[in-house]
């Protein structure tokens, strides 16, 4: 089934006479349980695209399935909705919040889902585990490793049980080894719970990782490849 | 988003920045704690003066001799006399008390080893029923001692302390006025202070007649005719038979030679003061509350800003426009609240502290200070609306992009 269904999808900036057209007709869809990556240089539509599929923006024109149902007709609060509940989001910034500690983060989506604190704070540890910080629950970001924000942020991202983790750029902000510890653990999300994965970046390197990438250009969908193999293993194993 | 929730939030971030908070709400903090104040140093003023009031009497109205002219002076001297308080006595019999004529001098009255200085008020035995005066020891004048002219004298409570400090019931000594002896036949009760300030109590009553012709070496020279109504409502109508009996007895013209005033108007001035006061404290309140919320507004405006990237994470993960506006509402909101807080709790002191240098009862307005906090929380919420709605209205896509 798919989860994500973009259909003829264009977008265009700006009015009369000065228009940019960020996306042009893009076809697209997303099984549950896939690991896409989706990779373009600035400029090529890769952000507006990852902006509509995070409903933070909506599509000029065309068509856009988000577990069946068509954003197109959502306002802001009910879209927000689907951000909270359906949308998981791992920034290149990390975009934590500095005066929250990591468990406080962690249970921000359930804040505004109305969950009861008591409930939150169980939940926001098992995440935290998941992401292997359960001992820096009450560090304050900028009391953490680039590595560590990231996991408090894919903690966070992970929390409210999404459809779709949506990471933009999830390793720019990283070392090498760290963006391969981050990865890896994308992989491992993707392979033992299920968790569907769509990840922008420019990196050819770490595009290439992804079971399957696709590449945006100039608007338009250049190609989509499905890469076979076990790619975590080569990741683990540090070969290219 | 839960209320709780929400309120731990702005809580949080209102400790943020302690100081710039506390001084965002420094207007909100002067205009209640003015307001509180104020109000009830106004309160305790009239509160003071009612009691003064009261202890003249509301219903008292005084005729005095002379004419009142432009500036408010009597002039044109021509003396009430004994024969007047009488026509009046004849004359005007429904809805009052009585009259009693009061002729007083000034002298020093003195026991063998005190002497002091005191009002002597020449009067009649219905005094004591126009001031509704009771007696602590002995008897009041009679018609027996006016017609007498006996030399009897009835102490005011506070000559009383000072000629006879250690005797609580002197009734049965004597004093002496000039070379004449007195006998005390009787003590008043304490009344307090006039709304002009004097002493009631500093000074003693002696038949009028006595006084005429004993001590004033027969000079008929009446300060007042006092009387008072049963009805205050009926304050105006007896003014007017009063004056329209004595002009018809004093065969006035064109002018009136003599005044007819009661309390309660003479007090009006300070009436008129308190209110205008009052006008003015609100004025006060007023700007700086308007003062106090612009600088919430302003520095909600600023905290906006400054948090757009923190407005843009919070939407991304799910914040609906709404609790984002809640959020920042309630931050103003309670920037405002902290303000009045503070600003009751100096009104308060301050009120208190006047009230105990000026003399007045402390008096404390409930619905005042709730009114306050009242207010308060709505200049908040009207300050705050606006920056709380720029907020929520922020794209969620620049607001993450803002650096």
């Amino acid at each position: 089934m798919d989860v994500i269904r973009l259909e003829r999808v264009e977008k265009v900036y700006g009015s009369s006479g000065v228009e940019v057209r960020a996306l042009r007709g893009i076809d697209l869809s997303i099984r549950r349980g896939e690991f896409v990556a989706i990779r373009g240089s600035s400029g090529s539509g890769k952000s507006t695209l990852m902006n509509i599929l995070g409903c933070l923006d909506q599509p000029s024109t065309g068509r856009y399935l988000l577990d069946g149902v068509d954003v197109k007709s959502l306002n802001r609060a009910q879209l927000a909705r689907i951000r909270n509940q359906k949308l998981g989001f791992v920034f290149q910034g990390f975009n934590l919040l500095k005066r929250h500690s990591a468990i406080e983060n962690v249970e921000l989506p359930l804040i505004y889902r109305g969950i009861p604190a008591d409930v939150r704070r169980a939940k926001a540890l098992q995440m935290l585990e998941i992401v292997g910080l359960k001992m820096r629950l009450d560090h304050h970001p900028n009391q953490m490793s680039g590595g560590q924000q990231q996991r408090v942020a894919i903690a966070r991202a992970l929390i409210n049980e999404p459809q779709i983790l949506l990471a933009d750029e999830p390793t720019g902000n990283l070392d090498s080894a760290t963006g391969k510890e981050i990865l890896r653990e994308f992989h491992r999300l993707n392979r033992e719970l299920g968790q569907t994965i769509v990840m922008v970046t420019h990196d050819v390197v770490i595009a290439e990782q992804a079971p399957r990438v696709v590449t945006i250009f100039d608007g338009n969908i250049r190609s989509d490849v499905t890469n076979p193999g076990p790619h975590t293993l080569e990741l683990a194993s540090g070969r290219r | 988003m839960g209320w709780l929730a929400a309120f731990r939030l702005a809580f949080g971030a209102i400790m943020v920045h302690k100081g710039r908070s506390v001084l965002t709400s420094l207007g909100i903090v002067i205009g209640t704690a003015s307001v509180i104040a104020m109000v009830s140093a106004a309160n305790g003023a009239r509160k003071k003066l009612d009691e003064r009031l009261d202890n003249v009497g509301r219903n008292l109205i005084l005729i005095r001799a002379g004419t009142r002219n432009a500036n408010g002076t009597l002039a044109d001297f021509k003396p009430l006399t004994n024969d007047d308080a009488g026509t009046l006595r004849r004359q005007v019999k429904s809805g009052v008390n009585s009259f009693a004529e009061v002729q007083a001098s000034m002298r020093v009255v003195s026991t063998r080893t005190r002497h002091t200085p005191t009002m002597i008020t020449g009067t009649v035995p219905d005094f004591a029923k126009v001031r509704m005066w009771p007696l602590e020891h002995g008897r009041f004048l009679t018609d027996e001692d006016l017609k007498k002219q006996a030399t009897v004298v009835v102490l005011g409570a506070t000559i009383r302390d000072k000629l006879f400090p250690d005797l609580a019931n002197p009734v049965g000594q004597s004093i002496r006025i000039d070379s004449m002896n007195l006998r005390v036949v009787g003590v008043t009760t304490p009344k307090g202070r006039s709304p002009i300030g004097g002493d009631q109590d500093d000074q003693v009553f002696i038949p009028v007649s006595t006084l005429q012709r004993k001590l004033a070496g027969g000079v008929e020279n009446l300060s007042l005719i006092l009387t008072s109504v049963t009805d205050l409502t009926q304050m105006d109508a007896i003014k007017k038979d009063v004056s329209r009996v004595l002009r018809e007895k004093r065969r006035c013209k064109t002018q009136d030679d003599f005044d007819v005033s009661s309390v309660q108007e003479m007090t009006e001035l300070a009436v008129i003061m308190t209110r205008t006061m009052q006008v003015l404290i609100a004025v006060i309140a007023s700007i700086s509350l308007l003062v106090g919320g612009i600088g919430i507004m302003n520095i909600m405006l600023v905290s906006v800003t400054e948090r757009t990237r923190e407005i843009g994470i919070r939407m991304a993960i799910g914040a609906t426009p709404r609790d984002v506006l809640v959020q920042f509402l309630i931050e103003a909101l309670m920037l405002a609240l902290v303000g009045g807080l503070i600003g009751v709790s100096i009104g308060l002191g301050g009120a208190v502290l006047m009230a105990f240098a000026a003399k007045w009862p402390v008096s404390v307005d409930g619905t005042m200070v709730s009114l306050s906090f009242a207010v308060s929380a709505g200049v908040g919420v009207f300050f705050g609306y606006y920056p709380a709605l720029k907020a929520s209205r922020l794209d969620p896509i620049d607001a993450l992009r803002y650096e």
